[in-house]
């Protein structure tokens, strides 16, 4: 269980996280959204030690995590960011094997179990055949899943994820986000940062919605995604609808051209 | 992928021997055998020091060029692009004139970092980019020579600029002790390095990842470029200002074994070794018997292969 406990953060003299507590269970899958500046990417950094916390503490199952070594929360907690440097050439085996880092330590190199690790990480994201390929060559999406496979080499307890399907196509996104239900149900816990606002009602068991570095609202995702919260924390106009295949919130912008005369059946508009 | 490997080792030794037979005086496989007295001189006094210096000064700018790209992501990072052998000639050039000769790469040591905390403080306040902290590592670069030679027109001594010569990046004119001292810190370094290779892998794809898997940036980072600034006022005080070796010898290595800094560095080491020593043949035997300075060749061959990046657009895809 990863607890949160009245985490501040500024920088410089803007608090971009301020006094945010919360708690994520085992083997949830926990959605952070919110509008652009709220500290979501913040506060996975915060969760996964880039960043220190002006004020508060983070315990990963009842332990302070600006205690723990860094080499033993580096094996329980992994991290996918939004920027990965990918211009030097290693290819997709090299890549995926620094996964391994927290295991093998500094000196220490892949032992036959590292190996396997990575080749069944591989086989799962359905990247076994081009271990040889350059991470340049490949496509967006290619180099994602690659990525991903990165994070999953190191066996987290704990996948953290900032923003894993943007600028990727729908195919994509969709084997990105399966996947990582996938793992999910496995038993790892899943926290992401995620913009689209379908996607996190789709696969999240929970959603943290952050507003100006605040929790506005944490709770299941039918709780989470009412128009109330939407246009309150997004100052925009939305209809939430249900997806009639999986019975999930379905949320839909209005373009302003179309609101004229719609205010008074939005969000109470479905079914 | 061993044959690769065998192939650099053989292009090492084969370059040690270019470098041991040719110059103003051929040495055939048969005056090797049956040496005269003069003969002697010139190999153990001048011949063997000199190819010694400059293997050891080329694998260590190469493996400090590798090393620093990782390290700060940056594809056009060296010890001469980034001001790092401008801070160190200073170093030397104030030593000297302190009359210090006998720690001369101590002050190297100390012109080299404090020119690296320079660019390094500057670019993190300013948060520049990549090439724009090139830029200010070469306008640095051009500062600082233009101080020691600055100080080389003042002080008319003539002891004093003889000693400074060697600054234009030229192998012959060394201080003897220094090379062995050179060659145990660098050999010791760079096996640290191959060591570490690992860190520098996790450093070249990014802050964020690196952290995450547990490396503290901030002390890695720290060790690494002190390191490189030890090798480097090694490598300045034995062969002067020697610029492009860090950039050509990580980049041709990159494209034929990766960029695993495991596998890399220990190329970068025989790579670079052989290419100065064949660098510095081809200065003593281009027009015999003039000898030109070893860093007018690599310059050279330097300036056409950044040229050659730039022109074909293939800043990124040489990656």
């Amino acid at each position: 269980m990863l607890r949160i406990n009245n985490v501040s953060f500024s920088y410089g003299r803007d608090r971009i996280i301020r006094d945010l507590s919360a708690e994520i269970k085992d083997g949830e899958f926990l959605g952070i959204i919110g509008p652009n500046g709220s500290g979501k990417t913040t506060l996975l950094k915060i969760i996964t030690r880039i960043l220190k916390p002006s004020s508060g503490r983070i315990y990963l199952d009842g332990e302070d995590i600006g205690k723990t070594p860094a080499g033993r929360y580096a094996r329980k907690v992994s991290f996918l960011p939004s920027g990965i440097d990918v211009s030097f050439t290693y290819t997709v085996e090299e890549f995926v094997s620094m996964g391994r880092f927290p295991h093998t330590g500094r000196y220490g190199s892949l032992s036959e179990r590292d190996r396997k690790t990575v080749s069944t990480v591989l086989e799962k994201l359905g990247i076994g055949d081009y271990d040889d390929r350059k991470i340049q060559e490949l496509s967006d999406g290619e180099r994602q899943r690659v990525f991903l496979a990165q994070a999953i080499a190191q066996e987290p307890r704990l996948l953290v994820l900032d923003e894993p399907t943007s600028h990727l196509d729908i195919g994509h996104i969709f084997r990105i986000m399966d996947v990582i239900r996938n793992l999910n149900r496995s038993g790892i816990t899943v926290i992401s940062v995620l913009h689209d606002l379908n996607l996190a009602s789709e696969y999240c068991s929970r959603l943290l919605m952050l507003r100006s570095g605040e929790v506005f609202c944490h709770g299941t995702v039918e709780e989470v995604l009412t128009f109330q919260n939407i246009e309150q924390v997004y100052e925009t106009r939305v209809l939430v609808y249900r997806n009639p295949h999986s019975g999930k919130p379905y949320v839909f912008g209005i373009p302003e051209d179309m609101l004229t005369g719609t205010k008074d059946n939005h969000g109470n508009a479905r079914d | 992928m061993k044959i690769k490997y065998i192939a650099v080792c053989i292009i090492s030794v084969l370059a040690i021997a270019a470098g041991l037979s040719l110059g103003t005086e051929f040495f055939g496989l048969m005056r090797f055998l049956s040496l005269s007295e003069t003969d002697k001189t010139i190999l153990f006094h001048l011949r063997i020091p000199r190819v010694m210096a400059g293997f050891i000064v080329g694998a260590g700018l190469s493996v400090t060029g590798a090393v620093l790209q990782a390290v700060l992501k940056n594809p056009l990072a060296e010890s001469y692009t980034l001001g790092i052998s401008g801070g160190a000639s200073l170093g030397i050039c104030l030593g000297v004139l302190l009359g210090r000769v006998a720690v001369i790469p101590f002050f190297a040591f100390l012109g080299a970092v404090i020119s690296i905390m320079i660019v390094l403080l500057a670019s993190i306040r300013r948060r520049f980019s990549n090439p724009t902290v090139i830029l200010l590592g070469v306008a640095l670069n051009f500062l600082f020579s233009s101080f020691v030679l600055f100080v080389m027109a003042v002080v008319r001594n003539e002891q004093f600029q003889s000693t400074m010569l060697w600054l234009i990046g030229d192998i012959s004119y060394f201080p003897g002790r220094l090379l062995s001292a050179g060659m145990v810190f660098i050999t010791l370094i760079s096996a640290f390095m191959v060591l570490s290779g690992r860190v520098y892998d996790l450093m070249s794809i990014g802050e964020e990842k690196a952290v995450s898997m547990g490396l503290d940036m901030e002390r890695e980072k720290k060790v690494a470029l002190l390191l490189c600034c030890i090798i480097v006022g090694f490598c300045v005080s034995l062969a002067g200002i020697i610029g492009f070796v860090g950039l050509i010898i990580p980049h041709m290595t990159r494209f034929f074994f990766g960029s695993t800094h495991r596998r890399s560095l220990p190329v970068n080491f025989l790579a670079g070794g052989s290419f100065l020593v064949l660098a510095d043949t081809l200065a003593r035997t281009l027009i015999r018997p003039v000898e030109i300075p070893v860093g007018v060749i690599t310059g050279f061959f330097g300036g056409l292969f950044f040229l050659s990046i730039l022109l074909r657009g293939r800043y990124r895809e040489m990656w």
